[in-house]
């Protein structure tokens, strides 16, 4: 009887210790502040660069957005986020030439930097979106990026993670979760990352001066050098040193795209996949943070500023499309600026006065599943 | 590796011992003793796995051969395993990698000649493939397996010689031709999620393999 007794408990255990868990989840759980961090009204030092009109951010809605941005749980395989590539100290790009996405399959281009998106309507290296809601779900669907084609499985996933049920709730007033909502927080999130304390902002109210190599600098940048005349406007990403709007057609002289003769034969189109005759243009990228979002171009080509500056100064090569301002005026061929050592280490200078520490290390835009 | 080049060794002084004893004139009920059985190895496998060659034809690596006078029951065998686990310190994730495959092949030769040197024979081959490979990401979320397997079968004509160092042992060559149909599929599946299971790729494939005379076999009878 006791031999029965005992080999049938021992079975009962064996049959319970194999049994699978149904839908164990053991996840790191977001920490977030007590009260929100202030999303909708930066420091008015900070206020007083943004394009109101374009600047409408929901605190609970961004605070959404900082949980979606950074969790894995947005990827087929919960091991990606939109942070594992857009990294807070690297100005929200990454420090390799290309990414790793999902079963770390090597990404087709270099991750671009996240800084003043709300005042960007020229998004992705080729400019295929035009705002952040277009945006946002796209390196979740790409195959190689996050990999999760189907919303419905998306949403069947955000659902399953109990954190965002307050989260949802207080943003969109129900825990019910739809791709629109999803889009519209990271979107709110993004808008939110404004990046208006580097010194050059400080500079220009007067809080702050130029050493005379940074000085000098500045005077390359928007003379001699030219750089101005694509990398204008606040950000330093727009056209001939003004806000333009994008013109009609994608392809205008406003347009803040640009062949800067990096190659004779593009292996990468950039806009060329859209149209023959753009051929190597690829969307011009913000400067701000400049000195932390390397290696540079839209493959990462460029391991330091140095020799970014070197390749303006001697190396723009010959293309078709190559843009005017990369060329030589008198001769139509590449330009060549001769700088002498002292000008170039003065305009890297001058770019290293746009590192914003404070965008870098502000913890609302930091990682909240990391204690 | 260590064991195969254990193996190999072992293998070469055990048919080497077995060769020196049969240095001497063989006796008369010796010389026509026929053996029943024949296992052999595939000598080049463990050649190629010691200089770590990764490319491996479609030979097999364990061979059995059942003698029925003029015909041979023939078997072949290659079964490979490997598991990985991985966990990272201070992190909740960790992942595994499982590789099973396992290629079979039954036969029926009929014997084209026999001495006490050489025995050549020829027949029929059915030949079966079963591979799979996962990879399963444990995220703490959900578990999550990438799945990949491979099943196919085919049949072929196959030629094979074999030349006695003794009664007891013999080395062996062959060649074969086999129409091969096959079938991979790649999977997703989601433990917490089962419902967004996924077949990612199905290719179904014809082809023709042929197996070069590159590999001896060692064989042993008994």
């Amino acid at each position: 009887m006791r031999i029965i007794t005992l080999t049938t408990l021992s079975l009962a255990l064996l049959i319970t210790a194999c049994q699978k868990d149904s839908a164990r989840v053991e996840v790191k759980l977001p920490v977030l502040p007590a009260e929100m961090f202030n999303y909708a009204q930066p420091d008015d030092d900070v206020m007083q660069f943004i394009d109101q009109s374009r600047f409408q951010v929901d605190d609970a809605k961004a605070t959404l957005g900082r949980v979606l941005f950074y969790d894995n749980i947005l990827s087929l395989n919960n091991k990606v986020s939109c942070g594992s590539c857009h990294l807070q100290a690297e100005g929200f790009g990454d420090p390799v030439s290309l990414s790793m996405g999902i079963n770390n399959t090597e990404l087709d281009r270099h991750t671009m930097a996240l800084s003043n998106q709300y005042n960007d309507a020229f998004l992705f290296w080729d400019g295929r979106s035009e705002n952040l809601k277009d945006l946002v779900l796209k390196p979740v669907r790409n195959h190689k990026e996050m990999g999760l084609d189907n919303m419905e499985f998306l949403i069947a996933k955000v659902e399953k993670a109990s954190y965002y049920d307050d989260l949802f709730t207080n943003a969109y007033g129900s825990d019910e979760v739809s791709q629109e909502k999803l889009a519209d927080a990271l979107a709110q999130f993004l808008t939110s990352m404004v990046s208006y304390s580097s010194k050059i902002d400080k500079v220009n109210r007067g809080e702050a001066t130029f050493t005379q190599a940074e000085m000098d600098g500045h005077n390359i940048f928007f003379g001699e050098g030219r750089c101005y005349q694509c990398h204008g406007g606040t950000d330093f990403n727009q056209r001939g040193g003004f806000f333009e709007p994008p013109f009609p057609s994608p392809f205008g002289w406003g347009t803040p795209a640009a062949n800067i003769g990096l190659d004779v034969e593009y292996e990468d189109p950039g806009f060329g996949a859209f149209s023959e005759e753009m051929n190597g243009v690829f969307k011009i990228p913000s400067l701000r943070n400049i000195e932390r979002t390397g290696p540079y171009m839209h493959d990462g080509r460029f391991a330091t500023l140095d020799e970014v500056i070197e390749h303006y100064n001697s190396g723009v090569q010959d293309h078709p499309n190559l843009d005017e301002s990369v060329k030589d005026w008198s001769t139509s061929g590449p330009m060549r600026l001769h700088l002498s050592e002292y000008q170039k280490s003065s305009l890297k200078a001058f770019l290293l006065t746009l590192t914003d520490e404070d965008f870098l290390n502000d913890p609302k835009f930091s990682d909240p599943f990391v204690k | 590796m260590k064991n195969y080049l254990i193996t190999g060794i072992l293998f070469l002084g055990f048919s080497l011992g077995l060769s020196a004893q049969d240095m001497r004139e063989p006796l008369a009920d010796e010389a026509v003793k026929v053996y029943k059985h024949r296992v052999g190895f595939s000598s080049i496998d463990i050649l190629r796995e010691i200089a770590g060659e990764a490319t491996r034809e479609n030979t097999y690596l364990l061979t059995y051969m059942y003698d029925m006078g003029k015909l041979h029951l023939r078997m072949g065998a290659t079964p490979q395993f490997a598991f990985r686990e991985i966990s990272h310190e201070g992190f909740q994730d960790k992942q595994d990698s499982l590789f099973f495959s396992i290629n079979v092949r039954l036969g029926l030769g009929f014997e084209l000649l026999q001495n006490d040197k050489w025995m050549l024979d020829a027949g029929v081959d059915l030949i079966g493939q079963y591979e799979i490979t996962e990879l399963t990401d444990d995220s703490g979320f959900d578990v999550v397996k990438n799945q990949y397997t491979i099943q196919g079968a085919g049949l072929g004509p196959f030629f094979s010689a074999h030349y006695y160092l003794s009664p007891r042992v013999s080395l062996g060559v062959e060649a074969a031709a086999y129409g091969f149909y096959s079938e991979a599929k790649r999977t997703i599946l989601f433990e917490n999620f089962p419902d967004f299971n996924d077949e990612l790729d199905h290719v179904k494939d014809v082809s023709l393999r042929v197996n070069t005379p590159s590999t001896i076999f060692i064989q042993f009878h008994f």
